[in-house]
């Protein structure tokens, strides 16, 4: 062994970093003078970074946060939402070919309206999230929540990108980049879709009001602890269990950098370049799929007279032959049509029940209540929850990932797990003795 | 007296004496400036993570790194 | 055409930099087979082409991190023309850490003095010029947010890549170890395979340090039999 080595033994390495502040040491000596004093920066510490404090005011900017994009992006988005609708209007009337006019209108309009329709929110969400990011507050964040999340299995960093699913998971994933090892960024990636995403809402709001009662807020609600626990108990399972995410867990040590004043020209960049990063490749997938949702539900053209009858669709065929599949679960051959088209948007889910129980919305609430019991619309509320992210999430996990092998767990875990969970809830009810 | 970095009061300072951890962890502490003689102050203690003032800078260390970290301690503010 | 690299600690201003640089328009992707992003952009000034890369914000190069074995990566097989090192004024002691890991690896270095504004918020002084004497390599202060210092750090740049001077700054590792690394250079000069690809004394040094990645480059190769009895 060589004299150094044996000399040094454990302390080789910190041997030749030594060395190195040796002379850095040296040299700041001669080149920096005077002393740190106490600045805003640590002022402003003594509030983010207080005990007591520090949590709750996390949890009030970020409410803030939430309220700002999603109040400020809405009529955004519903003019974006009514501009292709009436694009696909004129489309529909202007030509003449009824298959043509069917696919510029309901194919591509449309199409083109769910990619733009996210591009309020998620540039808000971005923008905001990027004064959080430049102006240093978010490694406070990470800090004070780090206690929490490291019991779960997660890492303080997580916990940003875990908030920002409930909105939405596109930038939930997106998110996940300040997390520094590979394997906890994408296990985080991986659970967060298990955060509810305000497009389920709409879906549970139906079918909760539809067959649960007086217990439909509750039931709402308990879609949101759902998901939460099943994130805890999937992240602590794949560590378990998944050689790839055995290692030791990234290392909690984070630099808070000084407080600074975010430029609005650096803002404007990071909102433009995360939004535009999102159109170009989540973008392109969403469109394709939605081009392709729209040829099996409008074919075969003549059975359905032209995509109005969609009993005779390709979809609906497809959702009769699964029904088999998913009849232990309560669910009908629509269900699974509409959690079909869910794939694309969840939002759609409810539009999709209206139009496949060729009913208007009043009386949706009723109709849901004939196919579903309390206990199958429950775990139909679950499934939608669980079962794979929508579309655009998909695109984005294939962009942070950037492995198809990532991409495809992520989808394919969803759906066992929520065909699970929808069965262990059907199972109980049953057993329960409810229909 | 010696003792874990995570055991140091708020407020309190100490010197550096020695890092036990594996070399990757090792590495990485040393190269944010904990090394061997380096005086560092603890600005907010655990339990939990830590946050302490090294080589002028915060640096957040979660509570089992900051218990690998040894100093020689004492000086209450 | 220059082919420029930034680097620096997280949280410098880099970004920043790179923005005021190439005025916004860059190409961003991932680097091969990483989920790390990739940033590079150009620059046209007083009539030279500049080339661009944001590698990614790193603390050191001793390439353990996906983000760390990129950046070295990066300097070492791509060996760009200058290598733009951006540092924290307020942060001097840690920031200049890489910069002498950047020396040893013989990467033609300016260094962009940044945040001075803050520094002196703070109640420091620092005095560029004799830190660019003591370093041996260009010191330009800049203050990012305001686009100071931007003039005077491209032509910083386009004067290192016309010079490529290397700086005189050598650490003394102390009697036995520069034994040691005197020894290992020796042999590392016998295998024109390494000798041409990497500095020789940077090798050395980093195979007594024990480096994994420097030690699988140098496993393959003809001289490893002697170089593990030196180091042992």
């Amino acid at each position: 062994m060589s004299r150094l080595k044996a000399e040094l033994g454990e302390e080789l390495e910190a041997y030749f970093v030594e060395k190195r502040y040796e002379l850095i040491k040296q040299v700041v000596s001669r080149v920096l003078k005077g002393r740190r004093r106490l600045t805003l920066s640590d002022l402003l510490d003594r509030v983010f970074l207080h005990r007591g404090l520090g949590i709750p005011i996390f949890l009030a900017l970020w409410w803030a946060l939430f309220r700002f994009t999603f109040d400020v992006s809405a009529p955004l988005s519903d003019a974006i939402d009514m501009f292709f609708g009436w694009l696909g209007d004129m489309a529909h009337d202007g030509i003449a070919n009824p298959w043509l006019a069917s696919f510029v209108a309901d194919g591509i309009c449309a199409g083109f309206g769910s990619v733009l329709v996210f591009i309020p929110p998620i540039f808000f969400l971005f923008f905001g999230l990027a004064i959080l990011e430049d102006s240093g507050y978010l490694a406070r964040a990470a800090f004070v929540m780090d206690r929490a999340l490291y019991k779960l299995g997660l890492h303080g960093r997580s916990f940003i990108p875990m908030l920002l699913g409930f909105g939405c998971n596109i930038p939930g994933v997106m998110a996940c980049r300040t997390i520094e090892r590979e394997e906890d960024r994408i296990l985080t990636i991986l659970v967060n879709p298990l955060m509810s995403c305000s497009a389920r809402l709409p879906v549970y709001v139906l079918i909760g009001g539809a067959v649960l009662g007086a217990y439909a807020a509750a039931g709402v609600y308990s879609m949101y602890i759902l998901g939460i626990a099943l994130a805890v108990c999937m992240a602590l399972l794949f560590r378990r269990v998944i050689p790839y995410f055995k290692g030791r867990r990234s290392v909690f040590i984070m630099e808070l950098p000084v407080y600074t004043r975010p430029t609005v020209r650096g803002l404007l960049r990071h909102m433009y370049e995360r939004g535009v990063l999102f159109l170009k490749k989540a973008g392109t997938i969403i469109f394709s799929v939605m081009v392709v949702v729209w040829f099996l539900a409008t074919h075969p053209w003549s059975a359905t007279a032209g995509g109005e009858v969609i009993e005779n669709s390709y979809v609906a065929m497809l959702g009769k032959a699964l029904e088999p599949l998913v009849r232990p679960l309560g669910f009908d051959w629509r269900a699974v049509a509409a959690l079909f088209f869910g794939f694309l948007a969840k939002e759609i889910v409810v539009e999709t029940f209206g139009i496949l129980l060729g009913v208007e919305e009043e009386a949706l609430t009723s109709a849901i209540a004939q196919i579903f019991t309390p206990v199958t619309g429950l775990a139909f509320m679950a499934f939608t929850l669980i079962y794979i992210p929508c579309v655009a999430t998909i695109g984005v996990i294939y962009r942070e990932t950037n492995s198809v092998k990532w991409t495809v767990f992520a989808v394919v875990y969803g759906l066992l797990l929520a065909y699970a969970v929808a069965f262990v809830i059907v199972s109980v009810g049953h057993a329960l003795g409810y229909p | 007296m010696k003792m874990p970095l995570a055991m140091l009061p708020e407020g309190g300072e100490a010197v550096i004496t020695s890092v036990v951890a594996g070399r990757g962890l090792a590495r990485r502490l040393y190269e944010m400036g904990f090394v061997r003689g380096e005086r560092v102050k603890v600005l907010r203690a655990g339990p939990g993570p830590v946050l302490v003032l090294v080589k002028g800078s915060k640096v957040a260390l979660g509570w089992g790194v900051a218990m690998k970290i040894i100093v020689d301690g004492g000086g209450a503010p | 055409m220059i082919r420029v690299a930034l680097i620096g600690n997280p949280n410098v201003g880099k970004s920043l930099i790179f923005n005021n640089l190439t005025g916004g328009r860059a190409h961003v992707g991932n680097w091969p087979g990483k989920t790390v992003e990739k940033k590079v952009g150009k620059c046209v000034h007083k009539g030279v082409e500049m080339e661009i890369v944001d590698l990614p914000g790193v603390y050191s190069l001793t390439a353990r991190s996906v983000d760390e074995l990129i950046a070295r990566d990066f300097i070492v097989e791509e060996k760009p023309d200058v290598v733009v090192d951006i540092v924290d004024a307020s942060n001097l002691e840690r920031n200049l850490y890489l910069t002498v890991q950047l020396i040893e690896l013989e990467a033609n270095v300016v260094v962009a003095l940044n945040k001075s504004d803050l520094a002196t918020d703070m109640g420091y002084e620092v005095d560029a010029g004799e830190l660019s004497r003591l370093l041996g390599v260009p010191v330009v202060p800049t203050v990012a947010t305001t686009k100071q210092g931007m003039e005077e750090l491209k032509d910083a740049i386009v004067k290192a890549a016309r010079e490529r001077r290397k700086s005189p700054l050598k650490i003394d590792y102390g009697k036995r170890a520069e034994a040691l690394i005197e020894r290992l250079e020796e042999l590392i000069r016998k295998d024109p395979m390494l000798s041409q690809r990497y500095p020789t004394r940077w090798l050395a040094v980093r195979l007594l340090e024990g480096d994994e990645d420097v030690l699988r480059k140098v496993r393959s190769s003809a001289i490893w039999h002697e170089v593990a009895e030196v180091i042992g």
